[in-house]
């Protein structure tokens, strides 16, 4: 529970961060510090530098409007699960935050640092791809945003450069006649996702689906797209029997994990019970 | 006049230090010139050192030494004994420090001391070893195979001991029997995890010679005894101290090796050493516990009576024994395997081997849960077979009341006293038994998946008859002292030899010397955890503070209460033996209005105004408790589960308890022992087990892998009890802070696999994990 | 934590050509330092069938500088070997043997590979759940970058 030494700056301004990252190449980003201190103290991280941004001000906070919500990166979790505006629009990641670890994780842990973080476990990544979220990014050159499909890259490993800090996600404006949910299965132990499903779906005229739209975390290396289920409910009926064809399909080509807790055949199986789970409850939301 | 403090809840009165966060603990302990210790442990289960090269730590700034195995044999010291010896034991010698070989990941292999944590940690990774690494097995039974690797050359196959015990002819039983089962069963390994890890600070004084250890141990007095072995330090030149502890569990009762090496560095530098350890080392330094693989044969008759119990069981020991770690598979699981059933025929036989793991040892409830779980398991599995209800196959083979004298049992030990039936009635009525049979068919119809399990235990508690511990191979008397102590003011302090951590002796022990001296709680103290201000205790473990430390209160106190006597007979002017005491006042028998108060007579005992010289001043005294049997506390646990066929997850929906652990002090204490033993029991059932590779790579080595429970997965508990006193201390009461562990764990199974029963499933290995589960269900 | 290892690739080139490059420390450094997550400090060989070497190995932050050895175990020219390899970082270890099995195929080489990894110390106790999914990562991309190398260095003979 030592840390290996190391420098520590404090900056105020974004700019000020982005300036020290791009000084120290080795450096990490400091936010809630909920997976980079556990595994500093393991000495399996050894970062020379940590930049916190804890002190920066203008990165926490949710606003909702009718443009769609944005959640500053440093929003912790426990702040995200208790808003009432974002669970209106977007019920599918205040679910998700309330899901995540335990309170103490929850009460400091912030969606910047989960997101940039990457973990394969992890809940948020679900829910992003889900939902069409884009991730604001501010690094040397200025700022840019990138979708959620683009953003988790493999393993731990995201699009943001090193000497990029993401300052704030957004989330697309609620349309009508849709609904989202996340549905998780918890590692008994630490309570990451051993597989947690978001699922959004729109509802056309006659009831009948419009647009799904499926991420999957935990089960992979990375969180990734249900693309068959979505494809085979794009303009079905939703009923138990065609959400369950479709949710069959959810796990096909993925590369499951495997570990002490779950097999990838185990995993796999998990993914389709909870697509469908999460699907229905998207569709409940949506009418 | 009983005052009736005793059996009335009390507030615990350590609670408000320990939850305003005022509590002392070790790691709170700053002392001049402190330096801080960090062990270097082996990352590999099994190896042979070929090389330790510490010149680079040396070197690092602020490392003041770096001692290994060889430095501390130099320096005398000697192996960690084994403190219970059971014949053609073999023991392999445990050096504080691996000299040669390592045996386990965790293994200590060096020690480096610095001015500050930072330093020490930091040149751990500058101590260059060579290994060998040499093949590895971590499997209890596979380490008894021909070509298994060795670990101990005074082990030869890894048997530390063979082990066995029976009554009756059980072969001979299971030839005539009309059904056998034979199956295999699991006790997996837990790692008791307190909320806080080990800490230890040595310091020495070079002037005179004392050595003050300040430890987290369940049992000061016990560690003084094996540290002056191990270190040659003189016990009246050794003090033990253990103030506040995060919770032990059986896991903070043994010697460590890092209480050793932090004495020996102390002695070495004359500076004070502490060494505090970390989550991730507690869980491969500390011990572990259960880890049985058990063959086993049940034979029964067609109307469910079960006629033998047949069990050959492989104890996994870990890579060394740890000080108790003999005792808890032999004697405190084999003949606990005939629970609360007249059953005559046993044969039970154990093998405890070594293995390239970490140590196990007694780990809360300690054998019995081992051995609970088996015979509870196995009379399920009659039911099972017979297509009988749990219930009936218990009723059947249960030992009728026996309240006023012992029942003794096919093997060993003698029951002091228990109504099972009585438990076991009010259990299914609290429970609403039949309504329950009756959702769970109708349940059963739509595809729901609900399980009722139902576990009957006894257990055994308050070690010991000091005479038959030590028959057994106990290598210390388990007696419990108390010296009670009354002030001028009528005050009173209690020195008591058993240590708390989580118990609340503070307010327990106070309640039964205010009952009975007839006082307020607030009027007694209650000192523990310091060698050099209490007398001898043997520790707290195997729920026996009450039953023994308790009881060595309450005899001290009547001790006082005599002595007292003796000042109020000439304070009254009256004879002796018309004298008597009640409601904390002394009166001449029939006349209660000239009464002499309590604090009056604690006055005379130090003033001396009254009384003529003949009469000693002072007014305290001491016990040396030594029970007549141990106790035998029992109960009927009844778990209600819902099963979700789509993943196998089960949830806990109800769990209703009988508890039967004699007179009860505070029922909330108890209560809170009964809620707490039932998480860590029904943990195991569910989530909880300790997991290797075959490298011998400790898997489950952090919380984020090794899966304990957490309240919102849990209901609330329908706790009840039935008091039926033992007989064998003046308190009438049994120990209350195990059976809720062993209770729970065949009950949460049982309830599973009766879940199961409409796929087929008579069994499956704990814990219970959801993949497991749905794998079972996908064989229909 | 063991983890097996199994596949194939093809390498554009001649099978005795790659069977001559694969054990020269050159071709070997420049293909470990095209897995992401691994920079190789230094790597040599110090006899005809031992190397030594000291790379920095790690996914996002989780990252140590390890000291390791190959050995060559067994090899039948040019289509057979099996080594191991072996690494440690403070209180980490890994290592690992491999068959390697090379078939001509037009001109081309097929390298199968299999075998099995560990991984020790604190990576094993805190972060089991990762190691299949870094063991591949490393495998995978380890392979692949070989046989990118193998063709190229081919190339230029």
């Amino acid at each position: 529970m030592f840390p290996a030494k190391f420098e520590y700056y404090a900056p105020t301004t974004v700019n000020q961060a982005v300036a020290l990252l791009k000084k120290h190449r080795d450096a990490k980003v400091l936010a809630g510090g909920h997976s980079l201190l556990p595994t500093m103290k393991l000495r399996l991280a050894q970062p020379p530098v940590l930049v916190d941004i804890g002190k920066v001000k203008g990165l926490a906070g949710i606003k909702v409007a009718k443009g769609g919500a944005t959640i500053g990166a440093l929003t912790t979790h426990a702040t995200i699960a208790a808003s009432k505006d974002l669970r209106k629009q977007c019920p599918a990641i205040t679910e998700a935050a309330a899901l995540i670890g335990d309170m103490q994780v929850r009460n400091r842990g912030t969606i910047g640092g989960s997101l940039s973080h990457a973990d394969p476990a992890a809940d948020y990544p679900a829910v992003m791809i889900a939902l069409g979220a884009e991730m604001k990014a501010v690094g040397p050159k200025g700022a840019r945003t990138i979708n959620a499909s683009h953003f988790f890259k493999s393993l731990m490993t995201t699009a943001l450069k090193p000497s990029e800090v993401l300052t704030e996600v957004r989330l697309p404006p609620h349309q009508p006649n849709s609904g989202c949910a996340y549905v998780k299965f918890p590692n008994p132990a630490s309570r990451f996702a051993v597989a947690g499903v978001c699922a959004w779906i729109a509802l056309d005229a006659k009831g009948r689906c419009a647009k799904a739209s499926i991420g999957i975390t935990g089960a992979c290396a990375t969180a990734t797209r249900a693309s068959k289920t979505e494809a085979a409910l794009r303009g079905k009926e939703l009923n138990e029997e065609t959400i369950a064809a479709a949710a069959a399909q959810a796990a096909d080509g993925l590369d499951c994990l495997s570990d002490i807790h779950a097999s990838a055949e185990y995993r796999a199986h998990l993914v389709t019970v909870l697509t469908a789970r999460a699907i229905q409850q998207a569709v409940a939301r949506a009418k | 006049m009983a005052t009736q403090i005793i059996g009335s809840t009390v507030k615990r009165r350590e609670d408000p230090r320990l939850i305003t966060g005022a509590g002392k603990y070790t790691d709170n302990i700053v002392l001049p010139r402190m330096t801080f210790m960090a062990i270097l442990r082996s990352p590999h289960a099994h190896a042979r050192i070929k090389k330790i090269d510490a010149s680079r730590a040396q070197k690092h700034p602020g490392v003041l030494a770096v001692y290994t195995g060889e430095d501390l044999k130099k320096g005398g010291v000697n192996p960690i004994p084994v403190g219970f010896v059971l014949p053609d034991m073999k023991t392999a010698q445990h050096h504080p420090l691996a000299i040669d070989e390592v045996h386990y990941v965790g293994d200590g292999m060096a020690a480096v001391v610095a001015t500050d944590r930072y330093t020490a940690k930091d040149a751990l990774d500058l101590i260059d070893v060579e290994y060998e690494t040499l093949p590895v097995v971590v499997d209890g039974e596979k380490a008894t195979h021909a070509g298994a690797p060795q670990l101990h050359p005074e082990a030869p196959d890894n048997v530390a001991y063979y082990w066995k015990v029976g009554a009756g002819d059980a072969d001979k039983a299971l030839t005539e029997a009309d059904g056998v089962i034979k199956q295999r069963i699991i006790n997996q390994r837990l790692i008791p995890t307190a909320m806080e890890p080990r800490v230890a600070i040595a310091d020495y004084q070079p002037a005179t010679g004392d050595l003050t250890l300040y430890t987290t141990t369940q049992n000061p007095h016990l560690i003084r005894l094996l540290m002056a072995l191990v270190l040659g330090q003189p016990e009246h030149k050794l003090r033990v101290v253990s103030q506040d502890v995060g919770g032990g569990f059986g896991s903070k009762i043994y010697l460590y090796a890092d209480e050793v090496i932090a004495c020996f560095a102390a002695k070495q530098l004359a500076r004070p050493v502490k060494w505090t350890e970390e989550r991730t080392e507690n869980y491969k330094a500390t011990i572990h516990g259960r880890d049985h693989i058990t063959d086993a044969e049940v034979g029964y008759k067609k109307d469910g009576t079960i006629t033998a119990l047949k069990v050959k069981t492989w104890a996994n020991q870990g890579a060394y024994l740890s000080n108790f770690a003999p005792l808890i598979p032999t004697f405190f699981y084999g003949p606990m395997l005939q629970g609360v059933y007249q059953i005559s025929n046993f044969f039970v036989e154990v093998w405890g081997t070594y293995t390239n793991t970490t140590p196990v040892d007694a780990y809360r409830g300690a054998g019995r849960p081992e051995a609970a779980y088996l015979i509870e398991r196995a009379v399920d599995w009659v039911a099972f077979e017979l297509k009988m209800d749990p219930a009936e196959v218990r009723r059947k083979n249960m030992i009728p009341p026996f309240t006023s004298a012992p029942y003794q049992t096919s093997m060993v030990y003698a029951y002091d006293s228990g109504n099972y039936p009585a438990t076991l009635e009010k259990a299914l009525k609290n429970a609403g038994y039949a309504d329950l049979r009756k959702k769970q068919a109708e349940l059963r119809k739509q595809g729901k998946y609900m399980g009722i399990g139902i576990s009957t235990y006894v257990e055994i508690t308050g070690a010991a008859p000091a005479q038959v511990a030590a028959s057994i191979g106990a290598g210390v008397a388990l007696v419990e002292s108390a010296l009670v102590r009354v002030h001028p003011t009528g005050k009173v302090v209690v020195y008591t030899g058993s240590h708390a951590h989580g118990q609340g002796h503070e307010t327990t022990f106070a309640q039964i010397v205010a009952d009975q001296l007839g006082l307020s709680v607030d009027d007694v103290e209650i000192v523990h955890g310091d060698t050099e201000r209490t007398p001898w205790g043997a520790g707290t473990y195997g729920s026996r503070s009450q039953p023994v430390g308790g009881a060595a209160v309450y005899v001290a106190t009547q001790r006082v209460i005599e002595k007292g006597k003796k000042f109020a007979t000439h304070m009254l002017e009256a004879a002796e033996a018309d004298v008597v005491f009640e409601g904390g006042k002394y009166f001449v028998k029939g006349t209660p209005s000239k009464a002499i108060t309590f604090q009056e007579v604690a006055l005379e005992a130090y003033t001396a105004k009254k009384v003529p010289a003949d009469v000693e001043s002072g007014l305290e005294a001491i016990s040396f408790f030594n029970p007549s049997n141990f106790t035998f506390p029992n109960g009927a646990h009844i778990a209600v589960v819902m099963v979700d066929p789509d993943t196998g997850k089960v949830d806990l929906t109800r769990y209703i308890c009988v508890d039967d652990v004699g007179k009860v002090i505070n029922p909330m204490i108890v209560e809170g022992q009964i809620h707490g033993g039932i998480v860590q029991g029904l943990a195991q059932a569910l989530w909880e087990g300790a997991v290797y590779d075959d490298d011998g790579q400790l898997l489950s080595g952090s919380m984020m892998d090794y899966a304990l429970p957490i309240a919102s997965n849990l209901p609330s508990f329908e706790t009840s009890r039935t008091e039926t006193p033992s007989p064998v201390n003046p308190l009438g009461a049994k120990g209350a802070g195990e059976a809720g562990t062993i209770g729970s764990t065949p009950a949460v199974a049982n309830a599973v696999m009766d879940a199961l029963k409409p796929f087929g499933v008579r069994h499956i290995d704990m814990p219970l994990t959801s993949e497991k589960v749905w794998r079972a269900m996908q064989k229909k | 934590m063991a983890l097996k290892i199994q596949g194939k690739v093809m390498v554009d080139a001649p099978r005795d050509q790659v069977w001559n490059l694969l054990f020269d420390a050159d071709v070997l450094k420049h293909m470990a330092n095209k897995i992401p997550g691994i920079t190789v400090q230094r790597l040599v060989q110090v006899s005809d069938d031992k190397y030594e070497g000291a790379a920095s190995i790690g996914v996002a932050m989780i990252k140590g500088k390890y000291d390791g050895t190959i050995t060559v175990l067994e090899k039948r020219a040019p289509e057979w070997v099996r080594f191991r390899g072996d690494g440690k970082s403070g209180a980490n270890w890994t290592g690992g043997e491999m068959v390697l099995t090379l078939t001509e195929q037009d001109g081309k080489t097929s390298m199968a590979y299999e075998g099995t990894g560990n991984v020790g110390g604190t990576l094993a106790s805190v972060g089991q759940r990762l190691i299949d999914t870094v063991g591949k990562h490393f495998v995978q991309h380890g392979t692949k970058a070989l046989a990118a190398e193998l063709a190229a260095r081919s190339r230029k003979q």
